[in-house]
């Protein structure tokens, strides 16, 4: 009996005990429910890869929107870090806060609301502004539907990835861009020559997390979408919840389970990879 | 930052000024419009979304509070989060403690067993756990869920602490154990005290995560109409009132205003313990 007893037990039962759990039932047709079940073998992962067009849907829509997001929420984030650069130091932390502030609020919550903008809000704002908006219907389309929840995720987190690109870039010595402006260089070329090659290790943070986060978007297809029109926003973990607890099909679902386990984990490998070198750099 | 000092601002700060008011505003708008169409009644929200309310009207709020039953929703969610938040970093700090002080084998391979599940996303392990915690009878109850939380957690708080831990000076531990002081007496006495700044942090952090999350309680609660976290309910309310948007915007204000005020007092925590979590 030593302190970590208790951790070690907890984590065993819930982590590696649901881990290995999640590869068992990938090789069998259990349907979540019945008590019996049978060994299908790799039958699920064949099905997956040949058979499944939904899936290969779902995946397409998974990276389209991973894609999207992480390029949208990491160029927004730096633009923003970089212009809050600029102003006083007083409205820089108002405006800090107001645009970090959604980042609290619940993914649920997010959703409505944005459910709410873009359906009624937005459709009378079309009519009142008559050309300035375009006149969209947003969820009838799934190019649409998929632009609806990357803006929803961006607005909820873009404030996230700000806050690290201020980090990084308040940590940079001043005595670089003193030296910089003695050499008469102008704005853009501190930006790119000093600011930027200086907060590369922010960046490749910012670029793994939005693409982790990104993978494991839930609720805003659940709530917004429920994964349509078609399998146009039919998120892979949005996916999974569907096929185990509304199809019941638990042993199908446990197998799209481990290939997101295995993207996720394959993008951490190489996140903990690109951080190594960083260090062995610096 | 030589950007900041007010004599080299000129044209580019008012430009930067002008856009970033503009982003601000963006953010406000959806907020903004969630307040006013709370306040209408029924009939005046459908001739417009955008207008103003001609009164102040409570009555969507008075309804969505009775309706979702509110309160005993706000204590179903207080009390999972306080208790998930408080295992997690009793567990977690301890666990840390010595896994930082032992330099063995073992205690090498634990951690490496903690830091790899934190890549593991929830959804892959979700669909096992859900049939354990049936098998466990602990679904549809509090005491199930909070064990739980404590396991999805703990990897990511004993890794920050961990960290922490190593820059602790041994002499104190060391002279404890000398006077004869079991591990855990040491570790609550001495050790955890100084472990107090990452751990608040870190409590904050899980607490604002437990309470805004909505999948593991509707997996591990849902069936018992008793145990309805804040979420949850709102999902509840949005499914009821699909077309009435005014009753089920109220109800949408009123589950901002607790993650609001929270944020207005910790921010400092908030936004530096997501950069030392996302930074590490």
């Amino acid at each position: 009996m030593d302190v970590y007893t208790p951790c070690v037990f907890v984590i065993y039962i819930i982590y590696v005990g649901s881990f290995t759990g999640t590869f068992i039932y990938s090789i069998t047709n259990w349907d979540g429910i019945s008590v019996s079940y049978e060994m299908v073998g790799l039958k699920n992962y064949v099905r997956l890869f040949t058979e499944d067009a939904a899936f290969r849907n779902s995946l397409g829509a998974s990276f389209m929107f991973v894609g999207g997001y992480t390029i949208l929420v990491n160029l927004i984030a730096l633009g923003l870090a970089l212009l809050l650069n600029l102003i006083s130091k007083k409205i820089k932390s108002i405006i800090r806060s107001i645009i970090f502030m959604p980042n609290v609020v619940s993914l649920i919550m997010v959703s409505f609301i944005w459910q709410f903008m873009f359906t009624k809000v937005y459709d009378e704002l079309t009519v009142v502004n008559g050309g300035l908006l375009p006149d969209v219907t947003w969820f009838s389309k799934g190019s649409t539907a998929m632009v609806t929840i990357i803006i929803t995720l961006l607005w909820q987190s873009v404030g996230y990835f700000m806050v690290i690109y201020i980090a990084g870039i308040e940590s940079i010595d001043k005595t670089y861009y003193e030296a910089a402006m003695i050499d008469g260089a102008g704005y853009w070329q501190r930006t790119c020559r000093i600011t930027l090659p200086l907060i590369l290790p922010s960046i490749t943070v910012n670029i793994f997390l939005a693409i982790s986060g990104a993978f494991k978007t839930f609720e805003i297809p659940y709530l917004m979408t429920r994964g349509g029109p078609g399998n146009s926003t039919n998120l892979i973990a949005y996916n999974i919840y569907r096929e185990a607890y509304m199809s019941n099909h638990a042993g199908y679902a446990s197998a799209k389970a481990v290939i997101l386990c295995l993207i996720v984990m394959f993008i951490a490998f190489f996140q903990i990879r690109a951080m190594k070198r960083k260090e062995v750099e610096v | 930052m030589i950007e900041n000092d007010p004599s080299k601002r000129g044209t580019k700060g008012i430009v930067a000024t002008i856009i970033l008011a503009v982003v601000s505003l963006f953010m406000l708008l959806p907020i903004f419009f969630a307040v006013i169409n709370s306040f209408k009644p029924y009939s005046e929200m459908m001739t417009s979304f955008i207008s103003f309310p001609s009164k102040i009207d409570l009555s969507n709020y008075a309804k969505a509070w009775k309706v979702a039953n509110y309160q005993k929703s706000f204590w179903v969610s207080l009390v999972i989060t306080a208790f998930s938040t408080i295992g997690t970093i009793i567990f977690a700090s301890m666990a840390a403690y010595k896994l930082a002080r032992t330099k063995t084998k073992l205690s090498n391979a634990l951690f490496m067993i903690f830091v790899f599940s934190m890549t593991i996303p929830f959804h892959a392990i979700m669909i096992p756990l859900v049939q354990l915690a049936n098998r466990m009878h602990i679904t549809q109850s509090i005491q199930g869920i909070i064990p739980i939380y404590w396991g999805m957690y703990i990897p990511f708080a004993i890794f920050m602490l961990h960290g922490f831990v190593k820059s602790v000076p041994l002499e104190l531990e060391e002279a404890a154990m000398l006077e004869g002081s079991s591990p855990f007496h040491t570790f609550f006495k001495i050790v955890f005290p100084l472990m107090k700044t990452p751990a608040a942090t870190l409590a904050i952090l899980d607490a604002l995560a437990i309470w805004n999350d909505f999948l593991m309680p509707m997996l591990i609660l849902s069936g018992n109409p008793n145990l309805k976290t804040i979420p949850m309910t709102q999902v509840n309310l949005f499914g009821q009132y699909t077309s009435e948007w005014n009753v089920a915007i109220a109800g949408l204000v009123l589950g901002l205003i607790p993650c609001l005020i929270f944020f207005l007092f910790m921010q400092k925590n908030i936004v530096g313990g997501l950069i030392a979590g996302a930074v590490k």
